[in-house]
């Protein structure tokens, strides 16, 4: 991480716990960000207004509140609708990524993932993000 | 990233890919059960071993363990219809996870 990077703070929302600790590990050690993860959409949706990340890397089929709704839930708060989300899903047919666009999401990710460039393709994303939304 | 952060990330990533071998037969164990429920009638068993199929096709491979990863996502496949299976398909899912079991 330096000051020119456009991510200094990162969310991560999964509730497989294996998924959340090497994500982690990618984010935090090589990615260089302070990283929150949490287990579920809806904890993700109360930090998010608090901890305002700089993008949140979201699971996409959670029990209780999906990647989805989770989503939805973040666009309705004027605090956290601009914040990049990024699925991860081990299922992205190109129409479910479309679809994951479409609801807003500034990209996707498939898992399984090489934890030693995951940092650097959400650092991609999230410049294409901003630079789209400028 | 410095040498010394990149090697102490793959040092990280070591200890985790241990931690997550030592749990990978517990995983499999449970969707075994799961599996088996399925396909003695359960109605429930059905989604709860979707999920956990799911959820280790995507974790396996993040480890390092693609072999583990591709059983899984077969076993979502052969779930995945959102019908009830016949028996031939709750047999193919199981022998998945005998043959994961194995490597």
């Amino acid at each position: 991480m330096n000051d020119r990077d456009p991510v200094k703070k990162v969310m991560l929302v999964d509730d497989d716990n294996d998924v959340r600790l090497i994500s982690q590990m990618a984010l935090r050690d090589v990615g260089g960000w302070p990283t929150i993860a949490v287990a579920s959409g809806r904890l993700a949706v109360a930090l998010a207004t608090t901890e305002r990340p700089d993008v949140i890397l979201l699971d996409v089929m959670m029990p209780d509140l999906d990647g989805l709704s989770t989503l939805a839930l973040l666009r309705a708060d004027p605090v956290t609708a601009r914040i990049p989300v990024i699925f991860m899903t081990a299922k992205a047919r190109p129409s479910e990524t479309e679809r994951f666009l479409a609801a807003g999401a500034a990209g996707v990710i498939t898992k399984p993932f090489d934890p030693m460039t995951l940092a650097q393709r959400v650092r991609e994303i999230v410049i294409g993000h901003l630079a789209a939304a400028q | 990233m410095t040498t010394d952060a990149q090697a102490a990330a793959k040092l990280r990533l070591a200890e985790l890919r241990a931690g997550f071998a030592a749990k990978l037969a517990a995983r499999w164990d449970e969707l075994d059960a799961l599996l088996i429920r399925g396909r003695d009638g359960d109605p429930r068993a059905q989604a709860e071993a979707l999920f956990k199929a799911h959820q280790l096709a995507g974790t396996a491979g993040s480890y390092g363990y693609d072999e583990a990863g591709r059983h899984a996502a077969t076993i979502e496949r052969l779930l995945g219809s959102g019908e009830s299976l016949e028996p031939a398909a709750w047999a193919l899912a199981l022998a998945e996870v005998v043959a994961a079991r194995a490597r």
